[in-house]
């Protein structure tokens, strides 16, 4: 394991710079593609979540995260 | 303000080749920013909702929802960092590039003119400063400007009341800073010029041990620089100062305003208005505050302690260049290596007095030209003239049939080759040594070279050969086998013209003739220009010229100048008499040490 790590490190170490960062560029691209997908299933996915209204009732609602996170009293 | 925003453009146009990667980071950061922003309205939910409804199902999804963003921010920062370093390192072997190109190519004048610590603290220090400052003052800023504006609006959103009062903060906080930002700009201007001082005095004190040694000299040096250091120090002192009122009012403003802030949220919650799941989030919000604030001071201090910087590199990289390789220029491809002065004069650009006055002189190929006179008498700057590091004041110089001043100094140097009195190796093998300038290795004429500047036996003898270490942490060499060695370097070059400026003064006349006696066929076809006051060295030349109060006072072969009695005999006698009195010194010397030596023997 160590000197698999070692490998990994020396590999990363002697990559030519620029090679490197447009590799890192690309994986940050996929991964906000990935993030996008994400958040617009977020954006979907309704909880259920019981509240209490005015009266002191609960009542149940359907909201999405965003909805939830940023509704006030 | 007009300077202040020409600095900012420069700071800008530093960044823009590499705008792709730092959007990126930009971005990055922003997502960053974002995802920090829901732990605290995750913990409103879970307080106001998840806690008093017992919803578990809700409660597990908020969690591995924060493992998420967790992953997703860290993953983010790492990139963000990682471009970052990149843009950093990059920028950094850039600027030291560019700035080291534009020190090598300026003219020898203004080389003069600078000192080498000073030059050595802007390629260091200053670079540092200005390159740390670059690679993150965008993400600091974007980051700054992102949190506050985003914990502004959810803190709008949860209590518009609180927010209007915590606004009401900035204005102080920024009155502040600015008072300080001058100071500390101040402060590292004084203290950059300070650095420079003490490089330069190292560089001067360690390059010249030799003869601080020889004047016993060691306490009152060592004085002198405790005594810079101390200035030095006073000044970091002030700097240490700055820094601790700087942060002590920093920390007060923010911690008043937010306590502030909490007492009043506080009093919201207990009066109703406001939950309590929605205080912790605000309260949660306001200690984020604080760091956004303190992170943009330092910017905006770093940012004018580093004005200073940029200045002090903009004034080296907006010096005027040679015309090293002007697209104008006449580019010499193949040259026979006649040289012709035609009326020059010099002067330097400050002075009263000619060096050299209405010099006309020829050389050609084939022929040994020598220029002899005494000390100071201007024969070194003739060399400078030919090889352009200064420019005639009147009159004009030829190669072949080219006005020197329009053919390309890049060509030009390609077809010269200087021994000079003042040998240069620098750190590395023999071989690399005698590499230096020549593209093409060929191993043979290296070590003719070196055969003919009478220094292959020695390299021979050594364990390395060629390879052997000289100069720092190498072989310590004496003043004749640097000399032979930067000898067989320029004889290895194999230009067209050689220039020997006093190249084998540090040589016994016995070496010095068989060195000439092995280049008689080198010298074939060869433009060699002999710059000495030796007598020895004047009898292998074709044409002498004398130069005697900066002109040219006489000129011939050897025998009719002796003939003719004038400056250049007794200019030969004087040297014949100082080369027979330093002979019999030595001899008296050996003498002596002979009769030490037996003396020892005997006892």
């Amino acid at each position: 394991m160590t000197s698999r790590i070692g490998t990994l490190f020396s590999r990363l170490l002697s990559e030519d710079i620029n090679k490197q960062a447009r590799r890192v560029e690309l994986i940050a691209l996929l991964v906000f593609v990935i993030l996008g997908l994400f958040v617009w299933w977020l954006w979907q996915f309704q909880l259920n979540v019981s509240l209490v209204n005015a009266e002191g009732q609960p009542v149940t609602q359907q909201l999405n995260i965003f909805e939830l996170l940023i509704m006030k009293r | 303000m007009r300077e202040r925003l020409r600095l900012l453009g420069s700071y800008f146009k530093l960044i823009l080749p590499y705008w792709d990667k730092s959007l990126l980071s930009l971005l990055c950061v922003g997502l960053t920013v974002l995802f920090s922003m829901a732990s605290p309205l995750i913990t409103k939910v879970l307080i106001d909702i998840v806690y008093p409804s017992h919803d578990i199902y809700l409660l597990t999804f908020l969690v591995i929802l924060g493992v998420v963003i967790f992953i997703f921010s860290t993953f983010f920062a790492d990139v963000s960092s990682y471009l970052d370093t990149y843009i950093h390192q990059t920028l950094s072997i850039d600027l030291r590039k560019k700035f080291f190109t534009k020190v090598l190519r300026l003219p020898l004048k203004s080389q003069h003119e600078k000192q080498v610590g000073d030059l050595m603290v802007r390629v260091t220090d200053d670079i540092d400063m200005i390159v740390d400052n670059v690679a993150e003052l965008l993400p600091v800023v974007v980051k700054t400007l992102l949190q506050l504006a985003a914990l502004l609006a959810i803190c709008w959103m949860i209590d518009w009341n609180l927010t209007l009062l915590a606004l009401g903060g900035i204005p102080f906080y920024f009155i502040q800073t600015r008072f300080f930002a001058k100071r500390f700009e101040e402060v590292q201007e004084r203290s950059q010029k300070r650095a420079s001082e003490v490089y330069t005095f190292y560089q001067e004190k360690m390059s010249n041990v030799k003869t601080i040694k020889s004047f016993n000299q060691e306490i009152y040096e060592t004085d002198r620089l405790i005594d810079k250091l101390k200035k030095m120090f006073t000044l970091a002192r002030e700097n240490l100062f700055l820094q601790f009122f700087n942060s002590f009012f920093d920390a007060t403003l923010i911690t008043l305003w937010t306590s502030f802030l909490a007492w009043f949220a506080g009093y919201r919650v207990i009066t109703g208005q406001i939950t309590i799941g929605e205080i912790m989030a605000i309260l949660i919000y306001l200690g984020q505050i604080h760091q956004p604030f303190m992170d943009f001071g330092e910017v905006y201090k770093a940012i004018n302690r580093n004005f200073v910087s940029i200045d002090r590199v903009e004034e080296i990289m907006t010096d005027e260049p040679e015309a090293f390789s002007d697209i104008k220029s006449f580019v010499l491809f193949q040259i026979d290596g006649r040289i012709k002065f035609d009326h020059v004069s010099f002067m330097y650009h400050d002075a009263t007095e000619f060096i050299l006055k209405d010099i006309c002189l020829e050389a050609g190929p084939g022929h040994v030209t020598a220029i002899c006179g005494t000390s100071g008498a201007g024969k070194s700057t003739i060399m400078d003239l030919l090889l352009r590091f200064v420019e005639p004041t009147e009159g004009k110089i030829y190669i072949d049939e080219h006005d020197l001043k329009q053919v390309s100094l890049m060509t030009l140097r390609a077809y010269i080759s200087i021994i000079s009195q003042d040998v240069v190796l620098f750190s590395g093998t023999i071989r690399e040594n005698l590499q230096y300038g020549r593209k093409q290795v060929d191993e043979e004429k290296m070590v003719q070279a070196a055969r003919n500047a009478e220094i292959h036996d020695f390299i021979a003898s050594l364990p390395a050969g060629y390879d052997t270490l000289i100069g720092e942490g190498g072989l310590d060499l004496s003043g004749g086998q640097k000399q032979r060695l930067s000898i067989a370097r320029a004889l290895y070059r194999e230009v067209k013209i050689l220039v020997m400026d006093e190249a084998t003064s540090a040589l016994d006349s016995i070496t010095e003739s068989k060195i000439y006696q092995n280049l008689k066929s080198h010298f074939q076809n060869r433009t060699v220009l002999l710059i000495t006051h030796r007598p020895s060295s004047l009898k292998n030349a074709d044409m002498i010229y004398v130069i005697s109060d900066n002109l040219i006072s006489e000129q011939g072969i050897f025998d009719d100048l002796i003939e003719k009695k004038g400056d250049f005999y007794s200019f030969y006698q004087a040297q014949i008499q100082e080369s027979e009195a330093e002979i019999n010194e030595k001899l008296k010397l050996a003498r002596y040490t002979g009769i030490k030596d037996l003396e020892e023997e005997e006892a």
